[in-house]
């Protein structure tokens, strides 16, 4: 066994409960990695579907996955119960916003980040702070990766780093300048290893701003230190108070795709609203989604309310078609 | 003048197109003033490519480190022949 795991730190490792938010390249990865050591439960995640060009680098799915339809929380959860079924996992469907975060952190030892945007980093950094759950940032695009573990009131916050946002598609995306499944691979292994050692109490957890360069093989870190003054860190989660209704972002993993939330949505019955559509083509539906084409667009339509529009990168247009078809 | 390296780290690399460069100044806030005239418009032409306007730069997203360091902890700023800026922007992906 591993000396620095040992019995009792497998057995640390079976008491851990680890949230994953986001389950695309860098969440497969993390949940792979985490369920083979054996951690307790570990929840996932995530609001979107397979596609084919997901499976480079998304490699807990398969072809099988993407012909059935299947939301990636779910196939994850179906793959991942074959791997270890001592440990507990549930797949959550849904996008993460200020609405739901805390609820889907709640009761965990750790947070995971899987995630393909940098807004939703920024609302986990205000609520591992608020709650004094250590988070793991980590990022890949390109060769490149980037990771930091926040452990709150210890160490920098993600926030402390990076205190300005970029503003919204000003960042490339793994559609845009493409990303290897070598770099997601290598990303979500150190910061699946970054939660074995926070949950067995290891000493040697990350206190480092850590970049990597699969391509050009560097591996490099860069000690960080707490930004004075910092609202996050101070008490102040702004991101976590950004309470709007309408939440509309352009998808990562989707080549033109927009997705448009209602965070006052209690849930849309899928079998209704397929009732009550008309004008609309080639409309399918099954307990995680509905689909339809209209208006040159295509609908997907999930139970907690969202919708994905696809073929377009227009959110004003978006949001219309979604009042249209969905929230009538 | 001080003969200083500046490294494109990750995003910045695809952003301004080069992964090292090298500059002189005297001080760690002149050789800020020189990336961010030098490269700040390869930033702003990179995203006009990919229809966002911005004016605002590069140093406002970066994390900076000299030699190792966080350059905001550094009550030294002055630069010698051989020193190291680093520029990191957060990774969006996974």
């Amino acid at each position: 066994m591993f000396h620095g795991i040992g019995e009792e730190g497998q057995r640390k490792l079976g008491q851990g409960k680890v949230v994953i938010i986001g389950c695309g390249a860098l969440g497969c990865n993390i949940a792979n990695l985490l369920v083979r050591a054996g951690v307790g439960k570990i929840r996932i995640v995530d609001r979107d579907f397979i596609e084919y060009h997901n499976l480079q680098r998304q490699t807990l799915f398969d072809e099988n996955d993407v012909k059935n339809q299947l939301p990636k929380a779910i196939a994850a959860m179906k793959h991942l119960e074959e791997i270890n079924s001592l440990v507990e996992i549930e797949g959550i469907v849904a996008d993460v916003n200020f609405s739901n975060i805390e609820k889907f952190c709640s009761g965990v030892n750790v947070i995971l980040d899987g995630l393909d945007n940098l807004e939703t980093r920024y609302l986990i950094n205000d609520v591992s702070l608020k709650s004094g759950i250590p988070y793991i940032y980590g990022g890949a695009i390109s060769s490149f990766g980037m990771t930091m573990t926040i452990i709150p009131g210890v160490t920098p916050c993600f926030r402390c780093v990076f205190p300005n946002i970029p503003p919204p598609r000003t960042m490339p995306t793994c559609e845009t300048d493409g990303v290897l499944g070598t770099a997601t691979s290598a990303m979500g292994a150190l910061e699946a290893t970054e939660a074995m050692k926070i949950l067995v109490g290891s000493d040697f957890i990350n206190r480092d701003l850590i970049t990597m360069d699969v391509w050009d093989i560097s591996f490099e870190r860069f000690p960080i230190t707490k930004k004075e003054g910092c609202p996050a860190c101070s008490g102040r989660y702004d991101f976590l108070g950004q309470k709007v209704k309408i939440i509309r972002s352009a998808l990562c993993g989707q080549s033109r795709a927009v997705q448009v939330v209602d965070t006052e949505s209690e849930g849309i019955d899928l079998t209704q609203l397929a009732g009550r559509l008309t004008g609309v083509t080639n409309m399918t539906y099954d307990e995680y989604m509905l689909r339809f084409d209209v208006d040159g667009c295509s609908i997907i339509v999930f139970p907690d309310g969202r919708a994905i529009i696809r073929n377009t990168l227009d959110e004003s247009a978006a949001e219309k078609l979604y009042f249209k078809y969905v929230r009538t | 003048m001080a003969s200083v390296t500046v490294k494109f780290n990750g995003i910045w690399r695809l952003y301004v197109g080069v992964g090292k460069a090298a500059l002189d100044a005297d001080v760690i806030d002149e050789a800020l003033k020189l990336i961010e005239k030098e490269y700040a418009p390869k930033f702003e032409e990179k995203l006009r490519d990919r229809g966002v306007k911005l004016d605002g730069g590069i140093l406002k997203h970066s994390y900076v480190t000299l030699n190792r360091k966080s350059i905001k902890e550094l009550k030294e700023r002055s630069l010698k022949d051989g020193d190291v800026l680093d520029l990191f922007i957060a990774i969006p992906g996974g």
